[in-house]
């Protein structure tokens, strides 16, 4: 049996899809089976990210109103063997699937997957109740901005509701320099107030743009620092300990200084 | 098992009435009617106070046993038990003794995040943090074991004597009874712990150092 997790947020725009797209590229990678699912129905996106928009014959409504089997809606990824993607319905709204037809979907795509992670849309209604419903585990995706971590507090409440305990928290998006100048929260701010484990720290880092308009997951890029912050996030999912990038030396001449032994 | 309807006893500040709600109104009335009437004018001037339990008499009620107790020369009186005789009669009560060194309140061990909405007449404890975002409101007093960020309510049925008190006090909204005091913007841990109270109609903080 698979394990089945979910990426929520609470806010939109802080990372939820591009979080899904490379925790699974990254285990698909290290040869995980692992099947991602799109819940946000009616705006989705993961596909667009992994690059398989062109792909998509049935999605997930289909499956659950049983217009197909589920193997026939699974698009098989361009790079990995063992990546799948569950696509959502674009020309349908949250309503068209409820929290047991998921509940069902999931144990379905467990029998089949060791990894299953569900992408679940921004906000707290009826989509947040879907992407939960089937959920064992839960990873939270914030930004180091107030109304995010505020938001991602509501969700952690709401996962303790339905009793998702302990969920896991990526930090999305930090600038270390401004963290630096007073201008920006800190890690430290968000685990205070937050008071959850922290699987993941990602910087702010261009080469996602890029790598998310050519639909290839950053995690696949070894020369990035976002791609090896989500190779770390990847290995702590599977219980390895690996310890955080140091997010403060990250500047060029301190990199270089460091190579030649100067502070 | 009913007990008797109505039983009478003498106390040394008259007599005492003792009635017992399982019974219907009408039953009680007759029995005090035929215990007084078999008592042959013996109760004649004594003063008669009705106690029925944990239950209280209706006005229309009492004034209508008060009534009955007039027809045959007995004098109610308005004066309530007195504590005394509260202990003599009433059922010894397990409960109360076990709580008697203080009054009931709602502990919660957990953290409040944003959205949890706490409700309670009497007071509240936290053992974890409140949230911006969550709300609390008390009847009685309000003890946070943690942060105080979000909305919290004391006395909220009027009581100006309810107090707040927090490890670290730094709430978006703080009320006690009718009275509304707005947090800073300032996001900076400046508060410490600190309770909070009414002094001349005004929300005031104690700072601990």
């Amino acid at each position: 049996m698979g394990e089945v997790i979910v990426v929520t947020s609470g806010k939109g725009g802080v990372g939820k899809t591009t979080t899904t797209a490379n925790i699974g590229a990254g285990l698909a990678g290290r040869g995980h089976k692992v099947c991602l699912v799109d819940a946000d129905i009616g705006l989705r996106n993961l596909d667009v990210v992994l690059g398989l928009e062109n792909r998509i014959v049935y999605d997930i409504t289909d499956v659950t109103v049983e217009n197909c089997r589920l193997k026939q809606a699974l698009i098989k990824d361009k790079r990995f063997d063992q990546l799948f993607l569950l696509p959502a319905a674009q020309t349908k709204d949250k309503t068209s699937v409820n929290p047991e037809e998921m509940q069902k979907l999931c144990l379905d795509l467990q029998e089949e997957f060791e990894f299953v992670i569900i992408d679940c849309p921004a906000g707290i209604e009826q989509g947040f109740r879907n992407a939960i419903a089937g959920a064992e585990r839960s990873i939270v995706v914030t930004t180091p901005e107030v109304s995010a971590v505020r938001d991602a507090d509501r969700i952690i409440g709401l996962l303790e509701a339905a009793e998702l305990r302990d969920p896991m928290l990526i930090v999305n998006r930090l600038r270390p320099k401004m963290v630096r100048a007073g201008d920006m929260m800190s890690i430290d701010d968000i685990i205070d107030i937050l008071a959850v484990d922290l699987i993941g720290v990602i910087p702010e880092d261009e080469m996602i743009v890029v790598t998310t308009n050519k639909g290839e997951p950053v995690v696949m890029d070894n020369a990035s620092l976002s791609g090896h912050a989500f190779r770390n996030v990847v290995s702590r999912l599977k219980g390895e300990e690996v310890a955080f990038l140091d997010l403060d030396e990250q500047g060029f001449f301190s990199r270089l200084w460091k190579v030649f032994g100067k502070k | 098992m009913y007990r008797e309807a109505v039983s009478i006893k003498g106390t040394k500040s008259g007599l005492v009435i003792l009635l017992d709600s399982n019974h219907e109104f009408e039953t009680i009335k007759h029995h005090l009617q035929h215990k007084i009437e078999s008592a042959n004018g013996f109760f004649c001037g004594a003063k008669v106070v009705f106690h029925a339990g944990s239950q209280q008499l209706i006005p229309q009620q009492q004034h209508e046993l008060e009534s009955i107790c007039k027809q045959y020369g007995l004098v109610p009186s308005t004066s309530p038990l007195t504590p005394q005789t509260e202990t003599l009669f009433s059922p010894p009560r397990k409960e109360k003794t076990a709580s008697a060194p203080g009054e009931p309140a709602l502990l919660l061990k957990q953290t409040l995040r944003s959205g949890r909405s706490v409700s309670r007449a009497g007071h509240i404890i936290v053992l974890g943090n409140v949230h911006p975002g969550a709300k609390l409101e008390a009847g009685g007093n309000i003890i946070i074991m943690g942060n105080c960020l979000g909305t919290v309510h004391a006395g909220a049925h009027g009581n100006k004597n309810a107090i707040i008190t927090a490890l670290h006090m730094a709430p978006q909204v703080l009320s006690i009874a009718d009275i509304t005091y707005l947090g800073t913007s300032a996001r900076k841990k400046a508060h410490g712990q600190g309770k909070a109270m009414i002094r001349n109609e005004k929300i005031v903080f104690i700072w601990y150092k």
